[in-house]
């Protein structure tokens, strides 16, 4: 695999569920339950973190969680819920959401060993104190026996804007079965693979080890991006016209507009990054674009900045102007052959 | 590729899932999937085809958990249990599918601290993981767990770390 596909790895993450022995699941508990299990849990992880309680947070600072995977949206429901979040926010503990304890970790880039290696210190450090609802045979207990054993999730964000152009993303997918592996766009609400992102994880958490997790996690990721990068081949040796039109445009729109929507912008940054590949658009860090895109949806941009949450058009200017004076010193077209 | 369900919108959730050679795929859009998923009320789905397939065997005993007081019907149709004793309660809806549902019915992975460092909870875990090596004919790795029960029968357990044969 040729090394620009690299870029084409937004994240790494890493879950691991945990129950507390002797109590009841979130589903079965009641308040003062949930609110023994956060001070336990929070205590353990010493300094470093904050913990936020769902029921208090206002809508654009819980919002900003969930769009920045620090919290999942199902949380937002549940009555008990709060996570703790590490002051860089690589870590976060999800507190009595479908289970007790849902530990994660997301690093930029491919890493699944180091997320990994992180996650595993923090469930250690967490079952020093507190102890797990465990069964020698049936490993971790979870609320969902598609969770059982290792209670691990662990997948990878990647970006394949040519398999999903040229149509061939379902047949990559359909290999990777023998591998139980899971591929399902990020961007899936109501506009489907926008932004060409995906996120590809393990479906089977019982029977295996977190190694061989990681190992088929990492194989599944090395064949898509195989068949990204031939897929990319093949769309600018039979669309190469349209394809760089269709960059540049993205580039031209992206850098000049006055009004910009957060799914304008997630599409035009996509081509962008594509332009990279492409060598028609030098970039100075491909990371910077997928951080631009996080911090200009709704609730990031609303929360670092004085735009009402209520006001859509104000956003789309203030979204407008901020990303055109991020890519002046970030991207600048290549000469055009 | 289009959408299962609706055939109008772009699939983007790809599942491909093989068991006893059979292979199945379904390639759904978001919206479709989560209507399937609303509708079968969560992982329920899953198991309520077992309540076709098991129904009323644990009627008679542990059809309700004792602990939380789950109901097997509750757990059927919404796919998930209680608390840690429902699964003693409702073993025989549960064991059953695992095979299916997960990579087998015994845990090869991490255990929590203190079961970590008894040689006898790892020698048994690597007995169970020893036959699915074989069984799998991975050769090679069971030759790598031999060695390590026969360290373990030597009383040396201190060179390689749990979990990372």
């Amino acid at each position: 695999m040729n090394e620009s596909m690299n870029a084409s790895v937004a994240s790494t993450r890493i879950r691991l569920a945990r129950n507390v022995k002797g109590m009841p699941f979130p589903r079965k508990m009641n308040a003062s339950q949930a609110r023994e299990i956060s001070r336990k849990v929070y205590e353990t992880l010493g300094s470093g973190y904050k913990l936020y309680d769902i029921k208090r947070l206002g809508e654009t600072e819980a919002g900003a969680l969930v769009e920045k995977h620090l919290i999942s949206k199902e949380l937002l429901a549940c009555g008990c819920g709060s996570v703790a979040v590490s002051d860089d926010e690589t870590i976060s503990v999800m507190l009595n959401e479908e289970d007790h304890i849902r530990e994660q970790v997301i690093l930029a880039g491919l890493k699944p060993d180091e997320a990994y290696t992180l996650a595993d210190a923090l469930d250690d450090r967490i079952g020093e104190k507190v102890e797990f609802a465990f069964d020698g045979r049936l490993g971790y207990l979870t609320a969902c026996p598609t969770n059982l054993g290792t209670g691990m999730r662990a997948s990878v964000m990647l970006f394949l804007p040519a398999l999903t152009i040229t149509d061939a993303l379902a047949s990559a997918a359909g290999q990777l079965g023998m591998y139980n592996i899971t591929l399902r766009g990020v961007y899936g609400e109501g506009s489907d693979a926008l932004g060409f992102m995906y996120q590809v994880s393990n479906q089977r958490t019982l029977g295996v080890t977190e190694r061989e997790i990681l190992e088929l996690v990492r194989a599944a990721v090395k064949h898509i991006l195989d068949a990204e990068e031939r897929a990319r081949d093949f769309l600018m040796a039979t669309r190469g016209p349209e394809v760089k039109d269709e960059i540049m445009r993205a580039y031209g729109v992206a850098a000049n507009a006055y009004k910009l929507s957060g799914d304008e912008l997630i599409k035009y940054l996509s081509f962008i990054k594509l332009g990279a590949y492409y060598g028609l658009l030098d970039v100075k860090r491909i990371a910077k674009l997928d951080e631009l895109e996080t911090a200009m949806l709704p609730y990031g941009l609303v929360s670092s900045s004085d735009v009402p949450l209520a006001d859509a058009d104000e956003r789309d200017v203030y979204r407008a102007a901020y990303v055109r004076e991020t890519l002046k010193g970030l991207v600048s077209p290549c000469a055009l052959k | 590729m289009l959408c299962d369900a609706c055939k109008k919108r772009e699939a983007t959730y790809h599942t491909i899932k093989q068991y006893n050679g059979i292979k199945t795929e379904t390639h759904l859009c978001s919206e479709c999937r989560r209507k399937l998923i609303s509708e079968s009320g969560g992982a329920g789905g899953l198991f309520s085809e077992l309540s076709a397939l098991f129904g009323g065997q644990e009627k008679a005993a542990g059809a309700v958990c004792p602990k939380c007081g789950t109901t097997r019907e509750e757990f059927l149709s919404t796919g998930f249990v209680g608390c840690e004793q429902c699964y003693k309660a409702f073993a025989s809806a549960i064991e059953p599918r695992l095979d299916r549902l997960q990579s087998g019915s015994v845990h090869t992975g991490k255990r929590p601290g203190k079961a970590a460092s008894t040689p006898a909870g790892e020698y048994e875990r690597l007995k169970a993981e020893l036959k699915r090596a074989v069984d799998a004919e991975d050769y090679e790795r069971a030759a790598k767990i031999n060695l390590r029960l026969k360290q373990l029968r030597n009383g040396d357990g201190s060179e390689e770390k749990e979990g990372r044969v």
